[in-house]
């Protein structure tokens, strides 16, 4: 008897024939996220140079068989980014090379805030959500370098690897990032 | 047997349920119109420099006609809100860029809308100007003259003189122009020999966007850059930083330059196969098919032309005042107005080379 109960249970529940119903926007907008979330970040990004700075394998190409520890002056050590804007074969690549470093930073906020008053009269008639960056006011940067260059290879070990480096960039130490990014669509979403 | 009979009506069950995936209405669609995303930045500072935080902030690559390695030392470089004094008040004078009702704009538009047949376009945009006008007024009159001695009278319009600003365009309001600036040593071989200073003043860039979208074979761009400053300042001083000489200032700056026509004159940016980079302006050479005396025949292809020349992309650069130190007006040292109207760039080609 109860297994036969239970089964009548069984139907009784899938009786309900509901369908997916598109939530209004009135409901939607009573959904409220949690209070945001804090974030430090620390990366380092190629200290030695990379995975490919091989100095036990002789048959790796020579630009890749650099010392890159802190004392190194070698020129060529770290990530490479090389992007084609034309039609590949036929034109070269813009570089950003020898990406190296530590990038950190403490304190950087992310949460949803409600804005309806302030910013010189706006606030009242954007009166909407935005999606609030907390920058972190302070950004640490530990020897990161990178060198922005034309090339006319994607990779050095390409044949006919010819590279003009038009300038490097070395920086250590703070930067003051302050202030908050306020993210929002635009037009009628 | 209550256990199979139990499986089969549980198996059954599912369908009997007819519930439905319900179609979305035209009028719901309609309001998902693909547009982009809004930025502001409130009350940002940036800063960085080995003067103002310490530590190293160098670029270097570059050499002078010796042969000696130049390095830039960057002692500060900051964004801050009006009003920063040379970069001496960044800190606590923050400044709101872009407003939540004319934000910069991230979006993928429709290349149909903007000139840009069936592509999809990629637009970075600046805060947008209230309304699409320029911010120079200048007279017109209409042409009386001969373009050539013999030939016949030309037609249309041309500038006449400068009248005024218009100020009304800009959606950046007095507090939300930034001052910005960058202050930094040369130091050759070694040695620093000299500091210079670059500040702007008051700087809006209402109404700049850049479109990019995918070409036949490379991607291709439509820039419109305005740039609008109270002051531009350059100024040099000893190796310690102190002793500086007189500023040269540009008071009142407006530039409004727009480049390229959609994909009629795209712009493209590319590296050449030899490595070096290539800046280009298209083309409009055979545009349109052309008679015996080498003129356009009448048809689609003329009047498109006809419509670049009248209404295409132009630029404008305004400089109210350029002087040097304080120099009063009619005084030497002060070189007064510039103006360039009208300026439209039909053709342009930069390649860079190996000294």
């Amino acid at each position: 008897m109860i297994k036969i109960m239970l089964v009548i249970l069984c139907f009784f529940n899938t009786l309900n024939l509901l369908a997916l119903e598109p939530l209004a926007e009135e409901e939607m907008q009573q959904v409220l996220g949690q209070g945001g979330v804090y974030l430090s970040g620390d990366i380092t990004i190629n200290e030695n140079g990379g995975p490919l700075n091989d100095l036990a394998d002789s048959s790796n190409p020579a630009i890749w068989q650099k010392n890159c520890t802190g004392v190194s002056t070698h020129k060529r050590c770290g990530a490479r980014i090389a992007v084609n804007a034309g039609d590949g074969a036929n034109s070269g690549w813009l570089v950003l090379d020898n990406i190296r470093g530590r990038f950190s930073f403490e304190g950087m906020t992310l949460k949803t805030r409600k804005i309806d008053t302030g910013f010189g009269g706006d606030g009242a008639l954007f009166n909407n959500n935005v999606l609030e960056i907390g920058l972190p006011n302070t950004v640490s940067y530990g020897d990161v370098s990178y060198t922005l260059a034309n090339s006319s290879q994607a990779r050095p070990t390409d044949t006919g690897f010819n590279q003009t480096d038009i300038l490097n960039v070395n920086l250590d130490g703070d930067v003051s990032l302050r202030g908050n990014l306020l993210l929002f669509p635009t037009g009628n979403p | 047997m209550i256990n199979i009979q139990r499986i089969i009506i549980l198996m059954v069950l599912p369908t009997l349920v007819s519930a439905e995936l319900i179609p979305l209405a035209d009028s719901t669609l309609k309001k998902i119109d693909g547009e982009g995303v809004g930025i502001v930045l409130e009350d940002f500072v940036f800063q960085a420099g080995e003067q103002v935080n310490g530590g190293t902030f160098e670029l270097s690559g570059l050499e002078n006609s010796n042969g000696e390695p130049v390095v830039f030392g960057i002692s500060q470089f900051y964004v801050a809100g009006s009003n920063s004094d040379r970069g001496i008040n960044v800190i606590d004078n923050p400044v709101n860029l872009g407003r939540l009702l004319y934000p910069y704009n991230i979006e993928l538009r429709d290349g149909n809308d903007i000139g840009i047949t069936d592509k999809a376009v990629l637009e970075l945009a600046a805060p947008a100007k209230v309304a699409d006008l320029s911010y120079f007024e200048v007279l017109k009159e209409n042409r009386i003259e001969q373009r050539y001695p013999g030939q016949q009278v030309a037609l249309g319009q041309r500038v006449d003189s400068f009248i005024g600003l218009n100020d009304s365009i800009f959606s950046s309001r007095q507090g939300e122009r930034a001052d910005l600036g960058i202050r930094f040593d040369l130091e050759v071989n070694g040695s620093q020999s000299q500091s210079l200073e670059n500040h702007i003043k008051d700087l809006a860039i209402d109404g700049s966007y850049i479109r990019l979208w995918g070409g036949e074979s490379r991607v291709e761009a439509e820039i419109n850059l305005n740039l609008y400053a109270t002051q531009l300042e350059f100024r040099a001083c000893d190796s310690l930083g102190s002793n500086c000489g007189d500023s040269v200032n540009f008071n009142n700056i407006g530039i409004e330059a727009q480049l390229g026509d959609g994909s009629f004159q795209p712009v493209t940016f590319e590296v050449t196969a030899e490595g070096q980079f290539s800046l280009l302006v298209g083309s409009l050479e055979g545009k349109c098919a052309t008679n015996a005396t080498g003129g356009c025949v009448a048809g689609a292809a003329k009047d498109r032309l006809a419509e670049y020349y009248n209404t295409g992309p132009s630029s404008n650069i305004y400089v109210d005042n350029v002087r040097i130190g304080d120099a009063p007006i009619n005084t030497v040292g002060n070189f007064g107005r510039s103006t360039v109207s009208n300026l439209q760039i039909q053709y342009l080609e930069v390649t860079s080379h190996d000294l």
